[in-house]
């Protein structure tokens, strides 16, 4: 793969397309990381080739710019906005994830499938940023869960769900309940909803 | 047992017991055909009170000064009909009899105007001939101060719920977040708080016929969905606040949009800031040169890095009252009147939203 036979700015192209790709499908993708490696290599030989075309002009007529030096400048600035946006739009990404299992950050975590697609910095964030909403939460938590489900008002207050995963013994408003595979239950609503968002709990549309 | 009885009373004689369902119907017209409406978030006099705590966090709403602490009524909309003046909740630390002689007296006066501008339009005010002949700006002083005084009496005539509805339509279709409505939501709360445990404690008492328990159902029903508005409500401004962290956190906005976000909202924008910014200088700008490492590049025919609010986003709004003349992008006037509905860009109807004179739809 010869660097020479490539544009400037295709790699940059290569990770928007990337993330456009990931919100047409709604997947998350590995992080790209060579191809990040790669375009921060070719930032800095950029850079380089201006430092150089700034020195040269500077000796002949230092209020002059060279085009070579505007091409490469633009060049880079470019890059620079590719990688940001690509990097901005996995974290929106996984935002949205987080807000849509309830908050719920062991859940994301422990899925094997999304998990192997981050990078260790999104795991970081994702932790910092748990702990932002835990703490923005602890002000309404007296009242109200604000990460529990906004898609669509609650008609009713008891639910009618089937146990899709173990999930054991839970504390419920009418006593523990055993969740057993396979049961029926009608429970109210906001004591299970964080169970039918991360999965273990199916709503059975009566 | 009385305490009970009381509850119970005070369930069953409110007659539209789901507000969601019925207050967009029969809310101010309604209300003024009953008789003196208490609104539990107090108009005028308890702003001042209202505004002092605004920055504070919603945790507070428990020692809120505010007039509905001693309501009976759990919408502010009826009357106690138990007969007597005084509120006969017996949870109320009636000390507020006096207060609620200064609603009656308000309310009444308010009947009398009530009916007058409840009609459509501003009476006796010929629209034409003052397009002709008077001055643009005088026609636009008369109708803003009309337009001032029509916020204020709805504002002191409409229920919280309504209020609340009406600011969670707002704040999801505005681009930009709007001022925050924070006593607004601390009254809301400390009413979801009442009411479950005022249904909590029915729940103790042994003579529950089938009726008390579809009633005890209904008004849970309506906490749960009360709790939906609101958390969406937090969440649509909490999405925007990270959307726009940077700009709301950047020196030259900070006059314009700090006020318009709570202490525990701004700190969290801040630490969300910091946490974002953080987060691309490891994975990028500290593997770049020294001299493109700035987040604030200005490179032509690029939008800017720091994302603005978006607000030429054309949006339908519903004009509460007459707006007068508003200035369009091209220069020329448009007359808004009460009640019609237009669809136009945030930024030209910006003003007036924030004056309460419209509400997105």
């Amino acid at each position: 793969m010869t660097s020479e036979s490539r544009q400037l700015g295709d790699l940059a192209t290569q990770l928007v397309t990337e993330s456009r790709r990931s919100s047409a499908t709604d997947t998350l993708f590995k992080y790209n990381d060579p191809l990040v490696r790669m375009i921060i290599r070719e930032q800095r030989g950029l850079e380089e080739l201006v430092n150089a075309s700034l020195r040269d002009t500077e000796e002949i007529d230092p209020s002059q710019v060279s085009p070579s030096a505007i091409i490469h400048q633009t060049a880079i600035a470019r890059n620079k906005r590719c990688l940001l946006a690509y990097h901005h739009h996995r974290i929106s990404f996984l935002k949205d994830l987080f807000w849509a299992k309830g908050g719920a950050l062991s859940h994301i975590l422990s899925n094997e499938e999304i998990r192997a697609n981050l990078s260790p910095h999104e795991v970081d964030f994702l932790r910092s940023y748990n702990s932002l909403v835990v703490e923005f939460r602890s002000d309404f938590t007296d009242e109200l869960d604000i990460t529990a489900s906004v898609s669509q008002p609650p008609k009713d207050i008891h639910a009618l769900v089937r146990v899709v995963r173990d999930c054991g013994v839970i504390q419920t408003e009418l006593g523990t309940i055993d969740f057993q595979k396979g049961q029926r239950f009608m429970v109210r609503k906001a004591d299970v909803e964080h169970l039918i968002t991360q999965g273990y709990l199916e709503e059975i549309q009566s | 047992m009385s305490n009970l009885d009381d509850i119970r009373r005070k369930f069953y004689d409110n007659s539209d017991p789901l507000a969601l369902d019925s207050s967009s119907t029969s809310g101010a017209g309604g209300s003024t055909a009953i008789g003196p409406t208490r609104s539990v978030s107090g108009s005028g006099s308890s702003t001042a009170a209202g505004s002092s705590s605004r920055n504070a966090p919603y945790p507070n709403a428990q020692n809120r000064n505010y007039r509905g602490g001693a309501s009976s009524s759990y919408r502010g909309k009826g009357r106690p009909r138990q007969g007597g003046a005084s509120s006969s909740s017996a949870f109320a630390s009636s000390n507020d009899d006096t207060l609620y002689d200064d609603a009656d007296d308000g309310g009444n006066g308010r009947t009398g105007r009530g009916g007058g501008w409840n009609g459509g339009g501003v009476e006796g005010f010929d629209y034409g001939q003052a397009l002709r002949t008077q001055d643009i700006a005088d026609v636009d002083m008369e109708l803003g101060a009309r337009a001032r005084e029509g916020v204020q009496a709805r504002e002191e005539e409409e229920t919280d719920v309504q209020k609340l509805l009406r600011a969670w339509t707002n704040e999801r279709h505005a681009p930009d977040v709007l001022p925050t409505k924070d006593e607004l939501l601390g009254s809301i709360l400390d009413e979801i708080r009442r009411q479950t445990n005022d249904v909590n404690a029915l729940r103790a008492a042994e003579d529950l016929t089938e009726e008390d328990h579809y009633m005890m159902m209904l008004v849970q029903t309506e906490v749960e969905r009360m709790k939906f508005v609101v958390r969406s409500y937090v969440r649509a401004r909490l999405y925007k606040i990270e959307k726009l962290a940077a700009y709301i956190l950047a020196d030259e906005n900070k006059a314009e949009m700090h006020p318009r976000l709570t202490t525990a909202e701004l700190r969290h924008a801040q630490a969300y800031g910091g946490l974002l910014k953080g987060h691309f200088d490891a994975t990028v700008l500290n593997h770049l040169p020294e001299s493109q490492r700035g987040m604030d590049d200005e490179v032509p025919m690029v939008p800017n890095m720091i994302t603005e609010p978006h607000k030429d986003k054309p949006v339908f709004f519903h004009a509460l009252e007459d707006c007068g003349q508003i200035r369009l992008p091209d220069g020329s006037g448009y007359l808004v009147q009460k009640g019609s509905i237009h669809l136009m860009r945030y930024r030209t109807i910006e003003h007036l939203l924030l004056r309460d004179e419209i509400e997105l739809v």
